[in-house]
């Protein structure tokens, strides 16, 4: 039994799924936070499990990084601590700084302050020599409007310290860089309240198949969990409407896509942790599109288990606790393919009820389905537009998607007004 | 990927001759109270069944199902009612409890209802019932501390009730109530989440008759938590059929693939149309 110190965490999957695990395995945790109330009960009126399970909940700003080294100094001076971890983002420089002062197992600070911004991973991509889509980093408009003239339309924009697609947009000519731009310097903190540098990365924008690759770095060695595809709606809504692993990809491109993680991985210098990493399979090759220093959100780290045994997240507590995951015992596969496939309505209106959801429950590889009404169907522009998903799993490696589908495509989403929808993006482009 | 196959296939193959061999020990017993044979037989039977992949049927839960389950309720109810006079006469109750052997899986059932819950109901419940909560109302006494509210414990079986009140005056469970009931006939109108135990309703059509007489009786819009099984898994406790479920919207499904064996459907209740 190890006690972890936790530096804050998301609220949402991931945050609620750690703190289980760690219990789970006979090990407890100190929660480190500015605010509990950031960790709000459930609507059911249960506590959020990163309060709940906490063995003790310290109270400090862990926005300032000095104040909250003495903090977990005075933590550890009490009590053993055996590692540092945190689910969220904003969060792994702090934890990394932890274990640096405290000597526990951790990824460089340097290295993370790298990984975590957009702009500074693209400079140590190009020093390492590895692939980049042409780009700039520009401060104010006059800056990004040369820089956008420079490397010609369409671009994609970025914030380069926000996460999860946040502020992220693509821009077809000035204008739309203008409001780009705009958004991005009007910005001045995230979501937990720290200041952000308000720089615009400005991408080519990149063509090909994205796919992200799951790794795990210990002492400087990088092995790849599983890769994860995504499906996408049709024009004009290009939303992310599912995943699965594996990937389907031709084994080349596969090997080339985790073979470009690893060695960007390496470029930023990061040693240690699990990492999330964004691939495009560009028609002239792989091309990272963004390193992620922590697990995937959007359930892939479930698909992952189903498909390997092996929870990211039981990975980022062992290599806490200076765990590699060779060192694990063999993992327990569920199935060949997992996926899952977000519900979507194609027009927004207040959904009312589900007709034929019986049908989910014929094919026996649905392992899962959620699609509660009444519901708010709103435009299907981005993630907030997810009723409900379906998670299945597959007896070859290619068949979990096409089961999903074939069961949502028999449900109708019913409309207060009478409509009868049948859900946006099946089957998947 | 023919290989995949072949692999899944041992598997069911494997599984299928050991349930064989499970069943007939279990059935050739005079008793099935709890002893280091019965234990062995029970614990050998969830592992075999939680080894199945989720996607594959086992042939043999047509021709075996209804009898393994016979099987395994009484196993059940004598295991529960041994341990709910252990913990009743117990000296620390509380840690006679801890010793119960599938009190981890009891916890970890109850965290998968509550989070299903949580994603898909919009409101904290006030009443809760908890229909077939049995000799050891562990589910009813879980949910009452987990959402903080009081829970009805209902039973129809009188030994089984008797067992469920001593056993929650020595865990001074104050929230949980032991109520005699059947859920033919008792009156939910004033619940807002009714739970429903795996083994109320043994068979296909009992099943269903408990779940149509709840659809007409529960207030409109109250939620409806019914534990089932699927594939392999209905070898220990019979599944809930979407027939059922008229008179239900249906919100979510979970099957677990880990050694939760119940699956968990939660459902509001539409009112009489």
């Amino acid at each position: 039994m190890a006690t972890l110190l936790m530096v804050e965490s998301w609220v949402g999957a991931a945050g609620q799924a750690l703190p289980r695990r760690i219990i789970d395995r006979n090990h407890d945790y100190v929660l480190v936070t500015r605010d509990p109330g950031l960790y709000p009960a459930t609507a059911i009126g249960t506590a959020h499990p990163a309060v709940e399970h906490a063995d003790e909940v310290v109270v400090t700003e862990t926005n300032d990084l000095a104040g909250l080294l003495d903090t977990a100094a005075s933590i550890a001076a009490r009590r053993p601590i055996d590692g540092v971890l945190t689910t969220c983002d904003y969060y792994l420089v702090a934890a990394a700084a932890i274990g640096e002062r405290l000597g526990l197992p951790a990824a460089p600070v340097q290295a993370m302050r790298t990984a975590t911004r957009k702009d500074l991973v693209r400079a140590a991509l190009a020093a390492a020599g590895l692939p980049n889509p042409r780009y700039a980093v520009a401060q104010g408009w006059d800056d990004a409007r040369i820089a956008a003239a420079a490397l010609g339309y369409p671009l994609v924009a970025k914030p380069v310290d926000l996460n999860a697609g946040s502020g992220v947009r693509l821009v077809t000519d000035e204008a739309a860089l203008k409001d780009a731009v705009g958004e991005i310097h009007s910005a001045t903190t995230n979501t937990r309240g720290q200041a952000l540098q308000r720089l615009v990365l400005l991408e080519e924008q990149m063509t090909g198949t994205e796919v992200s690759v799951e790794t795990v770095t210990h002492t400087g060695r990088t092995t790849i969990l599983a890769v994860t595809d995504k499906s996408v709606t049709a024009a004009p809504a290009f939303v992310e409407s599912g995943h699965m692993v594996p990937a389907q990809l031709d084994p080349s491109d596969t090997i080339a896509a985790c073979d470009l993680a690893a060695r960007a991985l390496d470029a930023v210098g990061l040693t240690h942790g699990i990492s999330h990493v964004e691939v495009m399979i560009a028609p002239d090759g792989p091309r990272i599109v963004e390193i992620n220093p922590r697990q995937g959100g959007g359930h892939i780290f479930e698909l992952v288990e189903l498909v390997t045994g092996t929870h990211p997240l039981d990975v980022l507590i062992d290599l806490a606790l200076d765990i590699g995951i060779t060192a694990r015992p063999g993992p327990r596969p569920t199935a060949p393919s997992a996926a899952i496939m977000f519900v979507l309505s194609p027009e927004p209106g207040m959904v009312v009820a589900v007709e034929g959801a019986h049908h989910l429950d014929t094919d026996p590889g649905i392992i899962r389905w959620e699609l509660p009404t009444p519901a708010t169907a709103r435009p299907p522009v981005d993630n907030d537009a997810y009723l409900g998903h379906v998670i299945a799993v597959g007896n070859g490696q290619r068949d979990a998607r096409k089961r999903a589908e074939t069961a949502l495509a028999t449900i109708r989403l019913v409309l207060a007004d009478g409509r009868r929808l049948r859900p946006l993006g099946i089957p998947s482009s | 990927m023919e290989l995949v196959v072949a692999v899944v296939d041992n598997v069911v193959a494997s599984v299928s001759s050991a349930v064989d061999r499970v069943q007939r020990d279990l059935a050739r017993r005079s008793h099935l109270r709890p002893c280091a044979e019965v234990d062995a037989l029970f614990g050998e039977l969830v592992r075999l069944v939680a080894a199945v992949p989720p996607g594959s049927v086992l042939p043999e839960c047509r021709r075996h199902g209804p009898v393994l389950r016979r099987l395994c309720a009484e196993g059940e109810q004598q295991l529960e009612l041994v341990w709910a006079r252990r913990i009743a006469t117990a000296s620390d109750p509380d840690g006679c409890l801890a010793g119960f052997p599938y009190l981890d899986n009891y916890r970890r059932l109850a965290r998968l209802e509550l989070d299903t819950l949580a994603r898909v109901a919009s409101r904290r419940p006030r009443r809760v019932l908890f229909v077939g909560a049995g000799p050891l109302p562990l589910s009813a006494l879980l949910m009452a501390d987990a959402l903080g509210v009081p829970v009805d414990a209902m039973d129809r079986d009188p030994a089984a009730l008797d067992a469920g009140r001593q056993v929650l005056a020595a865990l001074r469970a104050g929230r949980v109530r032991s109520v005699a009931g059947d859920a033919m006939t008792a009156d939910v109108a004033g619940y807002d989440l009714v739970m429903v135990a795996a083994l109320v309703g043994s068979t296909p059509g009992a099943k269903e008759a408990v779940l149509q007489r709840l659809a007409r009786a529960m207030t409109p819009g109250s939620v409806l938590l019914v534990r089932s099984a699927r594939a392999a898994r209905t070898l220990l406790y019979p599944p809930v059929e979407p027939a059922h479920l008229k008179g239900f919207a249906v919100h979510a499904v979970v099957h677990p693939v880990d050694d939760v064996i119940n699956s968990v459907v939660v459902a509001t209740a539409l009112g009489a149309s």
